[in-house]
C-alpha cells in the first residue's frame, strides 16, 4: 500500500500548499470529470475557500449539483491511516448538505478520498427522497459501503 | 447592531453537544475558552479523553485567531472541525455564524496607571 506522506511540509511551505490545492483541483476538475463525462455547467462552483493550516484546504459549494464538498488536510503525524469522513446538513451556514473529509493525504487516502468525492458528487438522487427526509439520501452514500471493509478497517 | 454568533460542537457516532453563543458585545478569545470549558462539562469522561488533542487543537485555533485580533464569520464560512485521530467521525467544531469572535481580551497596562 502506498503509505508515503503527500505535501507533508503544507501548512510551513506554501508551494506545498499550493501543490495539494492542485492536488485535489486536478481529481475533482480532471480526472473525474473526465472519468464522468461531464460538462462545465456540472461542476459549476463557488470559490474555493481555504486556510493555509489545512482545515480547510479545498472547500466549495457545487451550484448545479447543489452539493457541497470540504476536504480537510491534518498534519501528519502517525505512520497508520488517518483518513475520516462526514455529512453536515444544509444549516444557516451551509447553503447545501456537505461531505466532509479530514485525512493525512497519502496515495492510499487519496483513493479512498476519490471513493467518497465520487460517490457523494455523482451518485444520482431521487429527489423525492432527498426533499421528504434529509437521512434517507444520507443513507445512500453511507461511507462504510462506499469504501472496502480493508479501508475501513482502520 | 451586529450580533457576534456561532457555536462550538463536538459530534461524532453517538454524540452530538453544543454550546451556541450569542453577543452584541465582543466575544473574546477567554469567552470562546469558556464555551470550550462548558461543551467539556457535557461530555463524559470517555468522550473527553479521546477527544483531548482535538480540544487542544480547538483552543489553539482561538488563540491563534486572538494573536490575530479576532476572526469575522466570513473568514470561517462553514466550520473549523477538529477530528479525533484513528476515527472516522469524531471531533469538535467550532462555527462562527455572524460577526466576529475570539478578539483579544484588552487588559490594563500597570505602567500605564
Amino acid at each position: 500500500m502506498n503509505n508515503e506522506k503527500f505535501f507533508p511540509d503544507f501548512s510551513e511551505n506554501s508551494d506545498q500548499l499550493k501543490e495539494a490545492q492542485e492536488f485535489w483541483k486536478n481529481l475533482i476538475f480532471v480526472e473525474l470529470r473526465k472519468e464522468h463525462r461531464l460538462t462545465n455547467k456540472h461542476l459549476i462552483h463557488s470559490e474555493v475557500e481555504w486556510d493555509s493550516d489545512g482545515n480547510p484546504i479545498y472547500s466549495l459549494d457545487f451550484y448545479f449539483l447543489k452539493k457541497s464538498l470540504r476536504i480537510i488536510q491534518e498534519i501528519p503525524e502517525s505512520e497508520d491511516i488517518q483518513i475520516g469522513a462526514w455529512f453536515e446538513g444544509r444549516d444557516e451556514s451551509r447553503i447545501y448538505d456537505e461531505l466532509v473529509i479530514s485525512l493525512e493525504l497519502t496515495g492510499q487516502t487519496a483513493k479512498i478520498a476519490k471513493k467518497l468525492i465520487e460517490a457523494w458528487l455523482f451518485t444520482p438522487v431521487d429527489n423525492k427522497k432527498k426533499l421528504t427526509r434529509r437521512g434517507v439520501y444520507f443513507k445512500k452514500i453511507n461511507i462504510k459501503n462506499v469504501i472496502s471493509h480493508d479501508e475501513y478497517n482502520f | 447592531m451586529i450580533l457576534n454568533r456561532g457555536r462550538f460542537q463536538a459530534q461524532g457516532e453517538k454524540l452530538e453537544k453544543s454550546v451556541p453563543w450569542s453577543k452584541s458585545l465582543p466575544f473574546y478569545d477567554i469567552d470562546g475558552h469558556a464555551c470550550m470549558d462548558d461543551l467539556v462539562t457535557m461530555l463524559n469522561k470517555k468522550q473527553n479523553a479521546i477527544r483531548a488533542k482535538a480540544f487542544d487543537d480547538a483552543r489553539s485555533y482561538i488563540d491563534r485567531c486572538s494573536s490575530n485580533g479576532g476572526v469575522r464569520s466570513s473568514d470561517v464560512k462553514k466550520s473549523k472541525s477538529f477530528r479525533v485521530k484513528s476515527t472516522m467521525h469524531e471531533r469538535v467544531d467550532i462555527e462562527v455564524n455572524s460577526g466576529t469572535a475570539f478578539e483579544p481580551q484588552l487588559t490594563l497596562n500597570e505602567d500605564s496607571e
